[in-house]
């Protein structure tokens, strides 16, 4: 019997913000644009395979809250001339798990407050690669290498690893999500690895070590051949506190 | 066992971990090459030559 996945525990995190709480829905849309070949003398119409594009929708629950509601969140981006970093994982809290990543710009965000319901908003994205030369896809399925839970600034470390069953020759991408930060007294780096053997591992994807008590968002590309196994690692030069964040990985 | 050096990778960054123990790029191993031959292949590790730099055990 095919395994099936209720939506209900999907965790979608934009930038260094987890949204999951305001959100109930998301529409991730991957498209294939295919050029019309077909020539003269033919019976039925031919295709040429052109370029992929992804665009995501977002609907849920408006809230002012400050520095974390949803319409702070959203419509500064729709402003933003930075690219924007989202993870959608369809069963969050598990590490292994499918997910999506995205790099996208918010092309429309919209708020309905009717008489008789909750004030909602619904937001649009169109994936982009900015012209990357090692992002291959700007939206591209994936695996969860964390569980998106807080760990303690001495509990660090590596966390489960990832079967892919075999490696891949294309590269990939991998996003970094820090919505929660209490690290105190010195920076956190945080690194995706890969090995062939899940014995012996090499730093795949470094991110930007991040500095105590912020919250922050990362995407990195690489064009290198990715290992059989994947597994996020932490190290903090921290003294206390704890930090929440998000890892996941795409494979081109 | 032959002795390799760290590159450090495409990034110039990457280090690796061997049986529990970190060597940042440019530190030198020791290792069975059947354990370690992926990531002599992905350029990770190289084989130490000339005077090999400073292993973790040798720095104490």
């Amino acid at each position: 019997m095919p395994a099936f996945v209720h939506g209900k525990g999907t965790a979608v995190y934009i930038n260094q913000f987890d949204m999951s709480e305001y959100l109930t829905s998301v529409e991730t849309a991957f498209a294939q644009e295919t050029a019309d070949s077909t020539g003269f003398g033919s019976s039925s119409r031919s295709f040429i395979v052109g370029l992929q594009t992804a665009t995501m929708g977002l609907s849920g629950m408006w809230s002012a809250d400050a520095t974390l509601g949803s319409d702070v969140v959203l419509e500064s981006l729709l402003a933003s001339t930075t690219n924007t970093t989202t993870t959608v994982a369809m069963e969050g809290g598990t590490i292994g798990n499918r997910c999506i990543i995205m790099q996208s710009d918010e092309v429309s965000y919209n708020i309905s407050s009717p008489v008789g319901d909750i004030v909602s908003l619904t937001a649009d994205f169109q994936a982009s690669t900015n012209a990357e030369s090692t992002m291959t896809y700007a939206a591209q399925t994936g695996v969860q290498l964390t569980t998106g839970a807080s760990i303690a600034f001495g509990a660090v470390g590596n966390l489960t690893a990832v079967d892919n069953a075999a490696s891949t020759a294309n590269g990939g991408m991998a996003a970094l999500h820090v919505p929660v930060n209490s690290v105190a007294g010195g920076a956190t780096t945080i690194k995706v690895q890969h090995s062939a053997d899940n014995s012996t591992w090499a730093d795949l994807i470094t991110f930007t070590a991040v500095a105590a008590a912020t919250v922050t968002s990362q995407l990195n590309t690489t064009a290198a051949t990715v290992n059989r196994y994947l597994r996020a690692t932490a190290t903090t030069a921290g003294s206390s506190g704890a930090i929440t964040f998000m890892v996941s990985f795409a494979r081109f | 066992m032959p002795k390799y050096t760290v590159t450090g990778g495409d990034d110039g960054v990457s280090g690796v971990e061997i049986a529990g123990q970190r060597y940042e790029p440019g530190e030198t191993l020791e290792a069975p090459t059947k354990k370690i031959e992926w990531m002599i292949e992905a350029g990770i590790l190289e084989a130490a030559s000339g005077k090999a730099a400073p292993s973790k055990s040798e720095e104490g």
